[in-house]
């Protein structure tokens, strides 16, 4: 009986002991900016750094040569200056001579300066096929080989182009080209993505995979512009958007990037603005995302099939009312697609020099009519993920309206990618979020030359293609704008996609929290971040 | 004795290839290419290609399925130039110009993550088996407790409400009660338990420290335990109302003995066998409602891994864990085996 009891003792001392464990220590001394990411980081090696989550985490572990402002112009980083021969083709960047790498066993004497060599090495990692660094797009067609990328001496760098290529310093923004020390590459191996040495103003701490990573601010950063009051940066991987939410509202996590759709009208207002009852916990930045969200459609499938007919496919366009479909179920947190291509916050776009479908049933009957478009055709198949769903019901919808057939087909968002890669749909829902700001970037998906990705549509068109060529050699802002603007009207006279809508970034933060950078590239630079402490 | 349970361990070996055959074929055979899920939005095709032919994904399938086959075993020979060498940890010996290994399952690394997928199970089994072996424990002390309750309690509304709940607890599927603890104790009474609606065991705290958060286990095994407990609760009850009626309780209680006693002592004990035969039966469900509890909390263990790496078609971590999984199924099958004729002197294992 005693030994029953003894048990009865002991389990409830463990459910106590569950309970209650939390750590005593003293943590409040400490300044951290903490932000959850809806998908955990895959790697911290900047040749990975592939999407927003590893992106934002490379950011503050990495410098590279050049980086972008909150107005997404061109600055200097580590290159102090940077000068591009007459032909385009050449590139010299002048080092700064104050930068080191983070303090790390790899080095011989704890650490080192970041000189010219070390970039020639980053880059030139890229293109390495040991590596097949997903980055390796971004020299693919500009450059010979890891050859091209040359120190003239410590501090001088010079890149080598085939061919003139002017969005190259858009590129070298990307977190692709930060700079890494090659003898810790060789030090900690298959193991580097887990332990990043970089010369950027946070240093690595700790990272328990899918749950948490952990940066210390880095004394030694060379730009004196940064926060020193913030000790680190955390970041927790809570997977579930509305419990991210939650805990921002509870002042747990400091910042999020958007919300799950399910708890935008409690948040916010039909103008997209924070309800008033929230915005005296939180604070909200809204900028335009240079995101375009579209549907595609594969040209190089369509043979006589009705999508087929370029009428039709404006008709389909015209028949969208985008503003309604922004304010029923975005709450207006994003702008209709009025325009081309480009989206808003690219400094080329124009809706004035641009004009897009505006909805407009008549002309969406008009030529409906004029395409010869059969009622019986067999239905158009829109080919989404479960993401996307609401919008594409909406305009499967409007289509059914118009008195088109249309089939919805709800598959993963790995079917739905690999089909688009391989030619297997004829229409499908995409977005395209600028690697770097230029519209090139965007336009460069219609040029005839390029595969899929980026070329989805497969869209060929000569005039267009020589409209592209020539704008990458064009040094001249305001004439390369007019080029792209030429290039995105023929995108919306052929059609080759239905444009939804250019959408925008929200960030919710704190009330403590200022200093967000807030930009098109929803890039996160908590180095500027200020954090008072809650008393 | 011998004989059988090498026999038992061989055919289990033989379960175990067949399983990974089958489900390598339908993962390789899936329309997807899983490297291009590496990429990002943008990718070039010379390093895709440079890629598949890296991993091996353009192979032949039955080329694929032997490579794989052959990083797993324990045995293998090999030639002494093959590039996969420098991966087998072990020991060997030559024979000519080809090598006889003993090593460890090379598990191959995780297509997303580049990491060594034996390092991600290495990490998320252990909190997998933490789990289930708190909610094991919940289940046994509730479900014994519950159980004697409701039967010293025969007949009355104590004992009916017990009923009640164990058959409840019974019915409803474990995320479905995952999600309702989670809701009712994480989130409506967040504040008053202090709780988190998600959370895994080892958290970064904010000096960059880990630090171990107990009571993020609490809920998932609860959830997890719930199904267990309604079984044993209501087995203690019909084992203790059968032993009731037997002579050697009218002998206690003539002999004087106190009642909680004779429950205790006599009663429970001989109550307990039908309890642990059941046992084994839980075990298996136990491992399949991990994975639905812990996607709800996000708890980091084998189901949420595993989860994950569907998603992505992340093939290695795949196999592995349907590997590990069928694995523990055919241990704890074989060790039943033995356990019931422990139990039971009158099944023997053949």
């Amino acid at each position: 009986m005693c030994f029953e009891r003894f048990k009865a003792l002991i389990f409830s001392a463990f459910l106590l002991f569950l309970y209650g464990c939390h750590s005593s220590r003293d943590q409040e001394d400490y300044n951290v900016f903490h932000y959850n990411q809806i998908n955990p980081i895959t790697s911290l090696d900047p040749a990975f750094a592939k999407s927003q989550n590893n992106i934002w985490a490379c950011n503050h572990l990495f410098d590279g040569l050049v980086q972008l402002d909150d107005s997404l112009n061109v600055i200097p980083s580590i290159a102090k200056s940077w000068s591009i021969s007459d032909d385009g083709k050449i590139y010299t960047f002048d080092l700064r001579q104050d930068v080191y790498f983070h303090k790390n066993d790899c080095f011989a004497e704890q650490s080192r300066k970041v000189n010219a060599q070390d970039f020639v090495y980053s880059l030139g990692r890229l293109l390495s096929e040991e590596v097949n660094s997903p980055g390796s797009w971004i020299f693919s067609n500009i450059v010979e080989d890891a050859g091209s990328f040359q120190a003239r001496d410590d501090s001088t760098l010079v890149i080598t182009l085939n061919k003139a290529f002017l969005p190259l310093l858009g590129i070298l923004t990307m977190e692709y080209c930060s700079v890494i020390p090659e003898e810790c590459v060789e030090y900690y191996g298959d193991r580097f993505r887990s332990n990043p040495v970089g010369s950027g103003p946070f240093v690595f701490k700790r990272w328990i995979e899918n749950q948490g990573l952990y940066l210390l601010r880095n004394d030694n950063y060379f730009d004196p512009n940064v926060n020193k009051d913030l000790d680190g940066v955390k970041t927790s991987f809570i997977t579930d958007r509305n419990i991210a939410y939650l805990e921002l509202l509870k002042g747990k996590v400091d910042f999020i990037s958007g919300v799950a759709s399910s708890v935008i009208n409690e948040l916010l207002d039909a103008d997209g603005n924070l309800k008033a009852d929230k915005a005296d916990k939180i604070k909200l930045y809204k900028s335009p995302y240079l995101n375009t969200e579209y549907l595609g459609i594969n040209m190089s499938l369509l043979e006589d099939g009705p999508l087929a007919n370029k009428k039709l496919r404006q008709a389909l366009n015209y028949a969208i009312d985008k503003k309604q479909m922004m304010a029923s179920l975005r709450n207006n947190a994003g702008t209709p697609a009025l325009s081309g291509f480009v989206p808003k916050g690219l400094p080329s776009y124009d809706p004035n020099k641009v004009k897009g479908y505006a909805y407009d049933l008549e002309q969406a009957e008009l030529l409906l009519v004029e395409s010869g478009y059969s009622k019986d055709a067999a239905p158009i198949e829109i080919h989404t993920n479960k993401d996307y769903l609401d919008i594409t019901t909406y305009v499967a919808k409007q289509w059914e309206r118009l008195g088109v057939n249309v089939e919805i087909k709800l598959m993963e968002s790995a079917v739905l990618r690999d089909g688009m890669r391989n030619n297997r749909f004829q229409l499908f829902r995409a977005s395209w979020i600028a690697d770097y700001p230029d519209a090139e970037n965007y336009l460069s998906m219609f040029y005839s030359k390029n595969p899929a990705p980026p070329n989805y549509t497969r869209f060929q068109n000569l005039k267009f293609d020589q409209l592209y060529e020539q704008s990458l050699q064009e040094s001249n802002d305001s004439i390369r704008y007019d080029l792209y603007q030429q290039m995105d009207r023929i995108i919306v006279e052929e059609a080759p996609v239905i444009f939804l809508f250019y959408d925008v970034t929200s960030k919710f933060v704190g009330k403590n929290i200022s200093n967000i950078s807030n930009n098109a590239l929803n890039l996160l630079k908590a180095k500027q971040v200020i954090k008072e402490k809650s008393q | 004795m011998m004989q059988v349970l090498i026999q038992k361990i061989f055919t289990g070996i033989l379960i175990l290839v067949s399983v990974v055959i089958l489900v390598s074929t339908i993962v390789y055979l899936a329309p997807v290419d899983p490297t291009s899920l590496t990429f990002g939005q943008r990718s070039d095709q010379r390093t895709v290609d440079s890629k598949r032919s890296a991993l091996g994904l353009d192979l032949p399938l039955h080329k694929q399925m032997t490579f794989y086959l052959r990083d797993i075993s324990p045995f293998v020979i090999i030639n002494k130039s093959d590039k996969v060498l420098k991966y087998y940890e072990g020991v060997g010996v030559d024979i000519g110009d080809k090598r006889l290994i003993m090593k460890v399952p090379y598990l191959r690394e995780s297509y997303q993550t580049n990491r060594p997928v034996s390092n991600i199970l290495s990490e998320a089994i252990p909190l997998t088996l933490l789990l289930a072996f708190c909610s094991f424990l919940i289940a046994i002390v509730l479900g014994i407790t519950l159980g004697i309750v409701a039967g010293i309690n025969h007949g009355t509304w104590i004992d009916k409400m017990i009923i009640a709940f164990s058959t409840v607890g019974y019915s409803v599927p474990s995320y479905v009660s995952a999600i309702f603890l989670a809701v009712v104790f994480a989130y409506i009474l967040g504040d008053l338990t202090g709780l988190n609606v998600q959370g895994s065991l080892v958290e970064i705290n904010d000096i960059g420290d880990d630090v171990i958060v107990f009571k993020n286990l609490l809920l998932p095994a609860i959830a997890l335990g719930i199904r267990p407990i309604s079984v044993v609760a209501q087995l203690m009850r019909s084992a203790l109302l059968d032993s009731f009626s037997q002579d050697y309780v009218r002998t206690g209680k003539a002999k004087g003995l106190q009642y909680y006693t004779i429950v205790l002592r006599h009663v429970l004990r001989n109550a307990m066998n039908p309890v642990a035969t059941s046992i084994s039966g839980w075990l298996a469900s136990l491992l399949a409602g991990a994975f639905f509890v812990e996607n709800v909390f996000n708890y980091r263990g084998m189901g949420l891994v595993t989860v994950t790496a569907l998603v992505n078609y992340d093939i290695p971590v795949i196999l592995a864990s349907i590997i590990f999984i069928c694995g523990v199924f055919i241990i704890i099958n074989i060790l039943m085996d033995y356990i019931y004729a422990w139990l039971d002197p009158r099944v023997s294992v053949i």
